[in-house]
């Protein structure tokens, strides 16, 4: 009787769901720049056009064919970028490497499309070491030396190789609960595939980061570490979009805003500068 | 000279000064007559000593009949013997007497209105005098002073749901009047008169008045009544996400409602995350609730007071009911302590979803064979007042109430040992009251009053480590606590009949201890980044004064005139703000007033809230350096009329423009932040709401109910938001129409409906979308991102939402009590309103579109209620 009457309450409170079939707004085509330039790296560039949302892109949203791309280092335009495809995408590539302490320009035009400019320079490399892990357990540590006196920004990725496998994987971790004192992360139980944030809380310090992953690291694992200075240009842009990427898809109060350098457009030219441990655990 | 001549002067200068010259009051007059009128004395002391009299025969009125016998008497004693007795005053002008007609008494009627049976105060209730075209209402305690230039007084004493009484003060009688009303329902003939001073007598504007019969004839969510519920049926109050998100007066948000219970702030004022009311309703005596021109008295609130009474206990005789319904239980029980002196109130409720769902758990092993779990709500009333003399009276009123979620896993699985999880929140609200009435006009209130609200979450974990084959216990706790302790002396001073005078102080400590956590590892080694959600423990002191004068300024014009001055400290800074406030009323042929008020509002303190609506986990805060104290201006204007002494006709127009508001910074959340520095991540910025409300009342009768209309508009505008553009505000609904109606079947029979109508909400929906990238190098390993590019704030519109509650209760008199059966249907037609949307995909059409949440379906309820 009292299980009938539970269901019967239950079924009050129950949400339905409906579909709803409206139109919504759009802006309008534009042209999207994404690259993020890594010092003594070739630069990627990849060009591509907005959709409205109700568009769905499993496979990736539309190339525009033939743009015409400016990419200049210091206002002095390098050669022309050529046309790579990797992984079934279309890349421009540039022939040298980006070097640090330029600053780049990118400027793309296309038929029917608004000219668009991005511009940004690239962080020095940051200093971490000490990467550690224990066999079995889900716990991996490294130290990182902060710039006194300025603002850094970071991102921190592992990246793991079980044996047997050739590409990589992307854990999903967290930082230790206890070490950042957060109650909040650990209600949650959230793991995420990267973490991304400024030193406004350990500004000029060495800091050994302990990080939790979500499964435990098996015997044989070959674990990288990847932690990466951003400019704070590349900065907004990931932090805003891990922010959207957190947030679901529920409409709800105000949604996450990406930020965007591109001028007249979408994406971002961000610099970043990758430094990877790795670790071997035996 | 010849004597002739001599004895002919000497006889003029004997008679001249007696007739001419020498009079005065001292003269000695001789004056014998029988039921004359006073016309002819005055004539015959004319004649006989030449002393003129000169009056107006339209003012003076000298046909009263007179006898008296005076020889040889002063002038003045024998005036006075004949003229005072007329009230006719007299004065000499030159070599005349001026006859003045009967100065204009005054009275002075004080005295408290009551329920006859239970002798319970009636707040609101109507004193009037129909010759005059005077009156007032009772205070919050039941008491009226009126002063009016006559010296006897037919007053007409009304208050709904009860017989209206004909009471007749003279002069001689002094003191404190008791007037007892009966209920109509107790009565063999029901006499109909006006229930409240008409609309088109009260100087105040944006007050709707809720009593307890009006609450509980409406439709019921599960059974439940609920005051706020009842609330949001009223022109110009927003409930939010299907009723469940707080409430939103004239475009404001919740933190700018202040609620009062018996006079005491409450932070929270609602169970079960905004779904139900704090208060169980049957408690509740009257509920008013101001829009807009607010008094004077009150203040800390930008867009609406509440200000809830309790019921005091009945001094006569022990009653009380009792009800179970879908989703609680409750009672109220009241009575004498000591007869006519002492009384008490007591009442509880609790939810009981709990008891339901947990065999449920049990029965499935769900939590292992030790756990528990628990999800309730309960509220706890209690109150007591004591009458010390005819002059004071004293009140103790007390209120717990409070939401909790336990869920304790037993079960053990391969790491796991066990966890558990606790969540609660509520208020306890204590006070204490001493009412005086000093003298006829005069009338103190003293409060010494507590509030507090709390937050609390508490996790355990015990599980077997990954490396090694110790136990590991995790636990941590979050809490967060708001407290006031207040002390106010409110003072009714009524000095003469075109004057009413309230004023008072108040001095209020506040105590905010936001979001303090700790967190433990029994095992880690692991040293802390930092310290910095330590939370922060912050003490500010609110004082205010106030006055405001109710003032008929012309026979057809009336005029509030008031000023609130408040000043806050806060670790070590000093803000102020003084408040003016005034409200007109000008009376229009036909029994039409035109009303128009501006007021100026203060708040000292802001609510933090991380998500789209009110939450138990939201922050109270002060002001602070950089987020200065939030005001508002708030203009309203409109027309008010009383039809056939049953309907009401109001429509008010307004203005309100909200400075120092608040707003999270684009994407930030303020939880993952640190609280002590909450400042840095919002942005401060100002809102307006501008509409206009219709409502057309029915009040008496058979059927009884209201329609009511709203017009309206919201904006904010944030730096750093939107691109610095005015956007509209998330509950900006530009129309709202609300119908009730309860009808009175016979004797046991009562039906009601409520039908709820409001247009779209705004939500921010993407207006492009495109590919983003997390990788410098496209030979790594990704996935392909989607990143939603939005523009303007609020950009699309929701749905309209619509629905309709039913309800029907009979009722049967028994010998000694009365039971009641009431089934309600909550959204009648089943219609699927959104609750909020979720952005889905189509894999097969390859479309992203919009799905629609709704809750809250057609839901019927039964109660069972008893009544002794």
């Amino acid at each position: 009787m009292w299980k009938y009457f539970v269901y019967a309450l239950a079924l009050f409170f129950i949400s339905c769901e409906k579909r709803i079939e409206l139109s919504l707004p759009y802006e309008g085509d534009r042209i999207v720049v994404n690259s993020l330039i890594q010092p003594d790296s070739l630069i990627y560039l990849r060009v591509t056009k907005s959709t409205p949302s109700n568009v769905y892109n499993e496979s990736g949203f539309p190339e525009i064919e033939n743009p015409e791309i400016r990419l200049a280092s210091n206002d002095i335009n390098l050669p022309a970028l050529t046309k790579q495809t990797i992984n079934g995408q279309t890349w421009w590539v540039s022939s040298s490497p980006a070097e640090l302490g330029k600053r780049y320009t990118a400027t793309v035009n296309a038929v029917g499309l608004t000219t668009v400019t991005a511009t940004d320079t690239l962080p020095l490399a940051p200093v971490a070491e000490q990467a550690g892990a224990m066999r079995n357990s889900n716990r991996i540590q490294f130290l990182l030396k902060d710039r006194p006196g300025v603002t850094d920004y970071y991102r921190i990725k592992i990246a793991a190789l079980a044996p047997g496998e050739t590409i990589p994987n992307w854990l999903q971790f967290r930082l230790d609960p206890t070490f950042n004192n957060n109650l909040v992360d650990f209600f949650t139980r959230g793991n995420y595939s990267s973490l991304v944030m400024n030193d406004e809380r350990f500004d000029g310090k060495s800091v050994m980061f302990v990080l939790q992953t979500e499964k435990p690291i098996t015997s044989g694992t070959q674990l990288t570490v990847e932690i990466s200075s951003l400019t704070v240009t590349t900065y907004q842009y990931l932090n805003s979009l891990y922010a959207q990427l957190q947030n679901g898809t529920a409409v709800t109060g105000v949604p996450v805003r990406v930020s965007s350098n591109v001028i007249n457009g979408y994406g971002i030219l961000g610099g970043i500068n990758i430094k990877k441990l790795t670790i071997k655990v035996d | 000279m010849s004597l002739a001549a001599k004895l002919l002067t000497g006889m003029l200068i004997f008679c001249f000064p007696l007739r001419v010259f020498a009079w005065n009051w001292q003269t000695k007059i001789t004056v014998v007559v029988k039921d004359q009128t006073l016309e002819q004395v005055c004539a015959l002391i004319e004649k006989e000593y030449g002393i003129h009299f000169l009056y107006s025969p339209g003012l003076v009125n000298l046909s009263e009949k007179v006898s008296i016998t005076a020889y040889n008497q002063r002038l003045k004693k024998v005036l006075e013997a004949l003229l005072c007795p007329a009230h006719i005053r007299f004065a000499r002008a030159g070599e005349q007497i001026i006859l003045l007609p009967p100065k204009k008494q005054s009275i002075t009627v004080n005295g408290f209105v009551r329920d006859a049976v239970s002798n319970e105060n009636l707040i609101g209730a109507t004193i009037y005098d129909p010759i005059t075209k005077q009156g007032t209402i009772t205070n919050a305690y039941g008491f009226f002073s009126l002063t009016l230039p006559v010296d006897t007084v037919n007053l007409f004493i009304s208050y709904i749901g009860y017989q209206s009484k004909q009471l007749t003060v003279t002069d001689n009688q002094s003191g404190i009047l008791q007037i007892q009303l009966p209920l109509e329902g107790n009565l063999q003939e029901v006499v109909v008169h006006p229930s409240s001073s008409p609309l088109q007598e009260q100087t105040q504007m944006s007050k709707m008045s809720l009593p307890n019969t009006a609450v509980k004839g409406m439709p019921r969510l599960l059974g439940e009544v609920d005051i706020m519920r009842t609330l949001q049926s009223l022109p110009g109050v927003n409930g939010g996400m299907n009723g469940a998100g707080g409430l939103y007066v004239r475009g404001g948000s919740p933190d700018q409602n202040l609620v009062l219970i018996d006079g005491s702030p409450v932070f929270n004022s609602s169970h079960f995350f905004g779904v139900f009311s704090l208060l169980n309703a049957n408690v509740v005596k009257t509920t008013d609730l101001y829009k807009g021109a607010f008094p004077a008295r009150f203040g800390g609130r930008l867009s609406s007071i509440i200000d809830i009474a309790t019921k005091e206990g009945d001094m006569k005789s022990f009653h009380g009911d009792a009800a179970i319904g879908l989703i609680s239980t409750k009672f109220n029980l009241e009575g004498p302590i000591i007869k006519d002196k002492t009384s008490f109130m007591i009442s509880a409720r609790r939810s009981y979803p709990d008891l339901l769902i947990k065999p449920m758990l049990v029965q499935d092993d769900g939590l292992g064979r030790d756990g528990d779990f628990q999800a309730f709500f309960y509220d706890f009333n209690l109150k007591v007042n004591h009458i010390i003399s005819p002059k004071d009276r004293i009140f103790f009123s007390f209120y717990k109430g409070d939401d909790f979620l336990l869920l304790e896993d037993k079960e053990e699985s391969k790491n796991t040992q066990g966890s558990k999880f606790q969540l609660g929140w509520g208020n306890t609200i204590a006070a204490i009251r001493w009412n005086r009435v000093y003298s006829p006009k005069l009338f103190s209130n003293v409060t010494a009053n507590y509030s507090q609200y709390s937050f609390f979450t508490q996790f355990e974990n015990k599980y077997l480590k990954i490396d090694s084959v110790n136990l590991s216990n995790i636990s941590g706790k979050y809490n967060s606590t708001m407290a006031t302790a207040g002390l106010r002396i409110d003072f009714d001073y009524r000095p003469m009949p075109a004057h009413t005078i309230k004023y008072g102080a108040v001095a209020t400590m506040h105590y905010f201890k936001p979001a303090n956590s700790s967190f433990e590892d029994t095992e880690s080694p692991v040293k802390p980044l930092d310290t910095l959600n330590k939370g922060m423990r912050i003490n500010g002191v609110e004082m205010s004064l106030y006055a405001e004068d109710e003032w008929r300024m012309r026979p057809n014009f009336f005029a509030n005139i008031g000023v609130h001055g408040s000043m806050f400290v806060v670790e070590g800074r000093y803000y102020y703000s003084l408040q003016p406030r005034l409200g007109l009323r000008y009376l229009l042929p036909g029994n039409w007033a035109a009303k128009a008020a501006y007021t100026h509002m203060n708040q000292y303190i802001h609510l933090l809230s991380g998500s789209a609506i009110s939450l138990p986990t939201d922050l109270w805060v002060p002001s602070t350096q950089r987020v200065a104290p939030m005001y508002s201006h708030q203009v309203t204007a409109g027309i008010a009329k009383t039809f056939e002494e049953m309907y009401e006709l109001s429509l008010e127009g307004y203005f309100k423009s909200m400075y120092n508001m608040i707003e999270n910074n684009e994407n930030t959340t303020i939880f993952n932040k640190d609280v002590g520095r909450w400042d840095e991540h919002v942005t401060v910025g100002k809102g307006w709401s501008y509409g206009a409300e219709v409502m057309w009342q029915k009040k008496e009768g058979n059927t009884t109910g209201w329609i009511g209309y709203t017009l309206s508009w919201s904006n904010r505008r944030f730096p750093g938001l939107n691109d610095d553009k005015t956007y509209p505000f998330k509950y900006d609904q530009r129309h709202n129409i609300e119908l009730v109606l309860v009808h009175q079947l016979g004797k046991n029979w009562e039906v009601s409906a409520s039908w709820h109508y409001n247009s779209g909400t705004p939500y921010t929906m993407p207006v492009s979308s495109y590919g983003g990238i997390e990788n410098p190098s496209p030979w790594e390993p990704s996935t392909p991102t989607t990143i939603d590019k939005y523009s303007e704030i609020n950009n699309f519109r929701g749905r309209d939402s619509h629905r309709l509650d039913v309800g029907i209760t009979y009722s049967k008199q028994k010998k000694r009590w009365l039971k009641s059966w009431n089934f309600s249907v909550y959204n009648v037609y089943n219609r699927r309103n959104p609750y909020f949307y979720v952005m889905d995909v189509d894999p097969v059409s390859m479309k992203r579109y919009l799905n629609q949440i709704t809750i809250l379906p057609i839901l019927p309820s039964i109660t069972y209620a008893v009544k002794f």
